[in-house]
């Protein structure tokens, strides 16, 4: 009797990408052998060398031997840069999930200076109304408040907004640090250039995004590179 | 006896040419049965079918009841098959090649290496192993599928011209290995047109010529229906010429 069975589709879709990599990696080898066979019969010999060996090919050029170098330059230039893009979109996958997830809660998201800004004349004003010179005390206000609508206006500005649109934002604004003042904005997290500590979310909700993100990525990249090298495998076997 | 291969008014055509026409045989178990037949008499063509490669036009072609092409991946479970001409992956060595099908007929590794071990020795193919298939020679290429086609010990082996492209030593081998099998209690179905060949190992033989079956029976049958003691390159010629003339009027 036959002692054939039957085998799962996973399976074989896994018996069919491994046989995919090992004829991928035959082949590298293969390129890498008569590399290395070709540096060997161009070296220069020592001891006792058969006399054949010190004939060298003279009908067609020899290979220079700044090839290898280089591409071991290119090599490791692509994994730097493999390493840097893939840090990056990391970092900004992480920054877009903390501020998509609502990590500001029901604050205003701003910038870094503006945030800074706006801390300086909160405190300031808080000054200022507690001085006993009402003159004085109206002068001051004044001029932090003018000082205010300036770092409002460039943060509006900072988006592509309509007249409308700024002008109910400014408003807003407005609204917001009058009843809260510097506590009614946050800061807009921008993606760190580096993979880091920060890059992992601290908030639960967008560590969840974070994750789901990260392995939808995954899980399409995977069968992009197993069907393509199916493909390979399928295109080549047609030949 | 149980008919394994059961092939009934089996057609196959290209337009206005037809390949195998109206053909109808069965195939008990534990025979060596040989297809005969001169070059383009439809033979390859009546294997392919077997295997569901091909789709027959009518008629039918059932392996241990199930039909050929409907049912072929069950069917490639029950047999071993090797091609007139096998091809095989680039870039893969010899013992990839067969790991690779062991593990398609779900066998481990222990096995795989259990089952191929004596018939790599039996047809000396040990060495060539770590070398890339597509660089072996013919006969090389017909061992090594002959080892993919008989590792998961099927109860049917079909064989496209077996013995094409091997050497005398490798076909005596291929021969006891065909023996061994029959006397294992397996089927060998096998197509050739060496006379010679069908006429030692044969138990059953099937004569095609121009795509119609002229001659069914062990070699004693066909014997009888000439004089009695004709070979059967003797009983071909007569059966093969009957036939043109008989199409030729």
């Amino acid at each position: 009797m036959s002692s054939s069975r039957p085998i799962s589709t996973p399976r074989a879709l896994w018996i069919l990408t491994r046989l995919s990599l090992r004829r991928h990696l035959n082949r590298h080898n293969i390129r890498f052998a008569r590399k290395q066979r070709a540096f060997l019969q161009h070296s220069v010999p020592t001891g006792r060398t058969p006399l054949k060996n010190l004939v060298k090919r003279s009908a067609t050029p020899t290979k220079g031997s700044g090839l290898p170098v280089f591409s071991i330059f290119l090599f490791l230039l692509l994994g730097f840069n493999g390493f840097m893009l893939g840090g990056r979109g990391l970092a900004l996958l992480s920054s877009t999930v903390q501020n998509l997830s609502g990590s500001t809660g029901d604050k205003i998201a701003v910038t870094l200076s503006t945030e800074t800004r706006l801390k300086q004349a909160d405190d300031a004003l808080r000054q200022v109304r507690q001085m006993r010179d009402p003159v004085g005390r109206e002068k001051y206000l004044g001029m932090w408040n003018r000082y205010l609508d300036g770092v409002f206006l460039n943060e509006v500005r900072r988006g592509a907004y309509s007249d409308e649109e700024e002008n109910a934002r400014l408003q807003h604004m407005r609204e917001v640090f009058a009843q809260q003042g510097a506590a009614g904005f946050a800061r807009l997290d921008s993606a760190g250039f580096w993979v880091s500590s920060n890059t992992w979310p601290a908030a639960a909700s967008a560590r969840s995004v974070f994750l789901i993100a990260l392995s939808l990525t995954l899980l399409l990249w995977i069968p992009l590179i197993v069907f393509g090298s199916l493909a390979q495998t399928t295109r080549t076997s047609d030949k | 006896m149980t008919a394994l291969v059961e092939i009934d008014v089996l057609t196959k055509s290209y337009g206005g040419f037809v390949a195998v026409d109206d053909l109808t045989l069965s195939v008990p178990s534990g025979q060596i049965f040989a297809l005969l037949g001169p070059n383009g008499a439809g033979k390859t063509t009546t294997i392919r079918m077997l295997m569901g490669i091909l789709v027959p036009t009518s008629g039918s072609a059932r392996i241990s009841g199930l039909d050929c092409f409907r049912q072929r991946v069950e069917v490639k479970r029950k047999v071993g098959y090797l091609p007139d001409e096998p091809v095989f992956y680039d870039f893969l060595r010899g013992s990839e090649i067969i790991r690779f099908s062991g593990e398609m007929h779900g066998l481990s590794k222990a096995e795989i290496e259990e089952c191929t071990r004596p018939l790599i020795e039996q047809l000396d193919l040990g060495d060539a192993l770590d070398e890339f298939a597509v660089n072996y020679s013919k006969g090389m290429k017909k061992k090594l599928a002959l080892v993919c086609a008989m590792l998961h010990d099927p109860a049917l082996l079909i064989l496209d011209e077996p013995t094409n492209g091997l050497d005398p030593f490798a076909t005596r081998a291929l021969h006891e290995i065909i023996r061994g099998k029959a006397a294992e209690g397996k089927t060998i179905f096998f197509s050739t047109h060496l006379l010679d060949q069908a006429e030692k190992l044969c138990t059953q033989i099937a004569i095609i010529a121009k795509a119609r079956l002229v001659a069914l029976g062990t070699l004693s049958e066909l014997q009888a229906r000439l004089s009695s003691d004709s070979s059967l390159e003797e009983i071909f010629f007569a059966v093969a010429s009957e036939s043109g003339s008989a199409s030729g009027q």
